[in-house]
């Protein structure tokens, strides 16, 4: 049992080393991919902030450098430009939450009034009765 | 240098994923989603970093402000910020000065404030789904009270409706009691009938003194005993209407009709009929029931009509 686990982590750790191994062009098309998915994806929000803008001059200066060959800059670039984009994202999460979180504060208060308004109904309801 | 750094930065990745549970397993002093936690949050986002120990403190810190409350898996981008400050760590610390250490250190503090951004969106998703608990728990309770309004509420309206229904079954039979008495009344002097106004009562002229309004002894006999009956069926209204025949003026007729009229009232209050339920008008001539022409017809049209009108107990 403990010789399959073994044999079966050893055989992990090579499939994983073989699979770095030979990645460095596999690396910068990773990078891009992601890049550009979030990309898409922030234009399909409709997000514009200066995040967005900062992110969008880094994708474009990260293709740039893998054009000219130079796949390191290119590589750290749009992996700068991704961070943005998730920065964007992540800025936009959290104001949607606080808008969420200020309109559900609003209506537990109406809501609130409401019960109470109700309350001291059916306590003159109660008090008549008797 | 790619290859060793992506290497570096997966291994680190699996390494963080594991201890994070070791992190999230410890006990936090802050509750979720309480203010402190939010407080803490906030202080996180807000501050400047100088160090990558400054990073992962801070990364560190807001872990433990939402750790009760945030699920693990819904921080990807604390995960990252760990591995990327742990495979920045060597370059960074070796030459601290060189660009790449700059560059290196830029980025984690970028994926850092990401981070702590994240961290306080999840903790905010929290908060949401507290509120909307809140809101679902106290709507019921709001439902709940509605509902023993509307049902003290019927309650109240079925037994007004009982008590109305009794009180126009004994109006009902007071007023049949009535109509029985003053059908008693009839006689060739005193006619009783009913039209949409209620039960009218006539009585002739020759029960005044001839000319006069004033009341004749058999008149006031029979008005007590309409004023007996009054008295009980006290759910009415009555109209005392005076009439004459078309002899003599106009003027002369409306005076002598009011005046009978007007006694006859005044007689009924006199027996104990409350004032407030009693009107007089006098009509002269202005309404004749039979013609004027012959002396049966002139006799029918010289008469005092009392009205008796049941009060209605709601509009209907």
């Amino acid at each position: 049992m403990i010789k399959k686990v073994f044999v079966l982590s050893l055989a992990g750790v090579i499939a994983l080393l073989t699979a770095c191994a030979s990645q460095y062009p596999l690396l910068v098309q990773q990078s891009t991919v992601k890049a550009k998915e979030l990309r898409n994806y922030c234009k399909k929000q409709t997000l514009s902030s200066k995040t967005i803008s900062r992110a969008d001059s880094l994708y474009t200066l990260a293709l740039q450098y893998n054009q000219a060959g130079k796949e390191e800059e290119g590589y750290y670039t749009m992996e700068l430009a991704t961070i943005y984009y998730k920065l964007a994202l992540t800025q936009k999460e959290l104001a949607d939450s606080k808008n969420a979180i200020k309109n559900l504060e609003q209506t537990l208060v109406k809501v609130r009034d409401k019960l109470d308004t109700y309350k001291q109904v059916l306590s003159e309801i109660e008090s008549t009765n008797q | 240098m790619i290859q060793k750094q992506y290497l570096l930065y997966t291994c680190f990745s699996l390494v963080a994923l594991c201890s994070n549970g070791i992190v999230y397993a410890q006990e936090s002093p802050w509750e979720p989603g309480s203010e402190v936690a939010s407080t803490k949050l906030d202080a996180e986002e807000n501050a400047t970093y100088k160090t990558l120990d400054d990073l992962s403190g801070a990364l560190e810190n807001a872990c433990k402000a939402c750790v009760k409350s945030v699920s693990p898996t819904k921080l990807d981008l604390y995960l990252e910020a760990l591995a990327k400050i742990a495979v920045s760590r060597p370059m960074v610390e070796k030459k601290p000065e060189s660009d790449e250490a700059r560059s290196a250190f830029a980025a984690c503090s970028l994926v850092t404030e990401a981070a702590l951004l994240q961290m306080k969106a999840r903790f905010n998703e929290a908060k949401i789904d507290e509120l909307n608990n809140e809101i679902k728990k106290t709507q019921n309770e709001l439902n709940k009270v509605h509902e023993t309004i509307s049902f003290r509420e019927r309650s109240k309206a079925s037994r007004l409706k009982a008590d109305l229904d009794a009180e126009k079954e004994k109006a009902r039979k007071l007023r049949e009691e009535a109509d029985k008495k003053f059908q008693e009344l009839q006689s060739s002097l005193i006619q009783v009938s009913n039209d949409a106004r209620g039960t009218i009562i006539s009585m002739s002229d020759i029960l005044f003194e001839v000319n006069k309004a004033n009341l004749t002894a058999d008149l006031k006999t029979s008005l007590a005993k309409i004023a007996g009956i009054l008295l009980v069926f006290k759910s009415s209204n009555i109209i005392v209407e005076g009439h004459t025949d078309n002899q003599g003026s106009a003027e002369y007729n409306q005076k002598l009709s009011e005046k009978r009229a007007e006694n006859v009232m005044n007689f009924l209050i006199d027996q104990g009929v409350d004032p407030s339920r009693l009107t007089s008008v006098g009509y002269g001539f202005t309404k004749p029931i039979a013609d004027n022409d012959t002396k049966e017809g002139r006799q029918k049209n010289r008469r005092v009509d009392l009205i008796v009108q049941e009060k209605k107990l709601f509009d209907e």
